[in-house]
């Protein structure tokens, strides 16, 4: 479970980012945060596992503050970022997906079992010898997925999962998602596209302005989405019932 | 949002961001030369006029000190080399501390010097715009005939333009390396292979498309330059900073020494029986 009690960021140059934030995660919640460019989401997902520090208030992940114990917190949170370049430091697709469990310290054999397991479980283990650098978006933020899912994280957190993806890419990351989504996995994905995860989710949460401003199911908030600048799904536009985005 | 604010413009429309940009290059340039020659006590009265731009600009200081800090780690290890490089006897180090201060006194100003200068660069470029830069280098340049000042003042404003952007995306690397416990590598060459190499990769790539995206937008070299002449009174805070940098550095004197020496010079010239 994570807490967020009281949470205020203030950026260096003195805007506020965050605005005593407060929401609770259950175990096994598929939780959306959402709102527009510059809203605050990346800043608040990033104090899950303590990248960020709070200027006040608290984030609990499972009992654990993320602020004082950031190597735990980063262990039970395992993030992906939006930019898959960033994250990906590994010249191979194995060597990537090695790295986070070899940093946990863990023996060869286990590094290897757990590389090969991450791998199966986003279906790349065929690529795992080709260079990271020539593979394509939607292959890449795989590769990044893997490399979280290889920590065994007990919360996956994804900033932005299908920026600058092509359809292909956006139906292979999602494919991901719903596959943890089974597994009781809890999540947390930011997004201001709602329309392609919005079938899967429990509740959405809205950031405007480092502000929370609602926190609902789907039903609740894609009516009121508009009114925060955030471009409802097509089925609630038509009055249709909700559809997955994602192909059977 | 930037994590840092080192070598990003910050808005603002204070005398400094409004001083004309050919000032502040050329203010720039004499400052960094003329620090370079400053003793102790003209080192701490520019520290002291640093604070105070700082001031004026209405940067967040707490913010910029914090970014600063990052840089202490760079100085400290010029401060090692200079001390291995200019202490030839260590006993008298660790004699007492009139004694280590007065050793040890070339390397603690070798690394203020270094630091000064490497301040005001990031004060000039919290208050001049990237484009402002380009614009007083094509300016400076465009005497010089054989010299592409276009070229070479897109490179120089692209340099500033990107090394913030650069650092933004170490930053990035380095908040994902943590993400998964980068930091507990013990292996140091490990830890900076994993840091530089995607750094490295994305800053290349992004060079590429901007030079695919600066011949898309039609990038010429031949543009006229179209800047109004300096104001008077822009010039004269030049004028100013000037002064007081060649007074602090001691230039007057050594200019002085530079002249009598070249008059002795001459006249021994003159006197040698080889001369006629």
């Amino acid at each position: 479970m994570i807490e967020i009690r009281g949470l205020t960021y203030t950026y260096p140059d003195g805007s506020a980012a965050l605005k005593d934030v407060n929401l609770t995660v259950s175990d096994g919640e598929f939780l959306l945060v959402c709102g527009p460019n510059g809203s605050g989401k990346t800043t608040l997902i990033r104090h899950l596992n303590g990248l960020l520090k709070p200027e006040s208030g608290s984030v609990s992940v499972n009992g654990v503050d993320a602020a004082k114990f950031p190597r735990e917190a980063m262990q039970r949170v395992g993030m992906v970022f939006q930019d898959a370049d960033s994250q990906i430091v590994g010249e191979t697709v194995r060597e990537d997906a090695a790295f986070g469990p070899q940093n946990l310290g863990l023996p060869r054999e286990e590094v290897a079992e757990r590389v090969k397991s991450a791998l199966e479980m986003v279906g790349i283990q065929h690529l795992a010898d080709k260079p990271c650098h020539m593979l394509s978006g939607g292959e890449k933020r795989r590769v990044a997925i893997a490399g979280v899912l290889a920590m065994r994280p007990e919360i996956v957190v994804f900033d932005e999962p299908f920026a600058n993806l092509d359809y292909p890419g956006v139906c292979q990351v999602l494919a991901e998602i719903v596959k943890l989504r089974r597994m009781g996995r809890t999540l947390v994905a930011t997004t201001h596209d709602v329309e392609k995860v919005v079938a899967l989710v429990d509740r959405i949460a809205i950031m405007h302005e480092g502000e929370l401003k609602v926190v609902g199911t789907p039903d609740e908030i894609v009516p009121r989405l508009s009114s925060f600048h955030i471009r409802p799904p097509c089925y609630s536009l038509f009055g249709e019932r909700m559809l997955p985005w994602l192909p059977d | 949002m930037a994590a840092r604010l080192t070598f990003h413009y910050f808005p603002g429309n204070t005398p400094l961001h409004r001083w004309d940009a050919r000032c502040k290059l050329a203010g720039m340039a004499i400052l960094a030369v003329g620090i370079l020659h400053m003793d102790a006590a003209a080192l701490a009265a520019f520290s002291i006029v640093w604070i105070a731009a700082i001031g004026l600009s209405r940067i967040p200081a707490k913010a910029l000190v914090q970014d600063l800090k990052v840089w202490g780690i760079f100085l400290g290890l010029i401060f090692l080399i200079q001390a291995f490089s200019c202490v030839t006897d260590w006993t008298e180090v660790f004699s007492g501390l009139p004694a280590a201060v007065r050793t040890l006194k070339p390397a603690v100003l070798a690394c203020w010097r270094l630091g000064l200068i490497l301040c005001f660069s990031v004060l000039f470029t919290f208050v001049t715009r990237p484009r402002e830069v380009q614009d007083a280098v094509v300016w400076f340049l465009k005497p010089f005939p054989f010299l592409p000042a276009r070229r070479l003042a897109l490179t120089i404003s692209l340099t500033i333009r990107f090394l913030p952007l650069i650092l933004d995306q170490a930053e990035e690397v380095r908040a994902a390396g943590r993400s998964r416990l980068g930091e507990l590598r013990r292996n140091p060459f490990l830890r900076v292979k994993y840091f530089l190499l995607p750094v490295f990769r994305r800053s290349l790539l992004r060079a590429d498309e901007l030079a695919v995206s600066l011949a898309a937008r039609g990038y010429r070299e031949d543009l006229p330059d179209d800047l109004p002449k300096v104001p008077r009174r822009h010039a004269g805070s030049l004028v100013v900073l000037v002064l007081l940098v060649l007074l602090a550095s001691g230039a007057p004197g050594e200019v002085a020494g530079i002249s009598q020496a070249a008059v002795q010079k001459v006249t021994d010239l003159l006197s040698h029986p080889r001369i006629e």
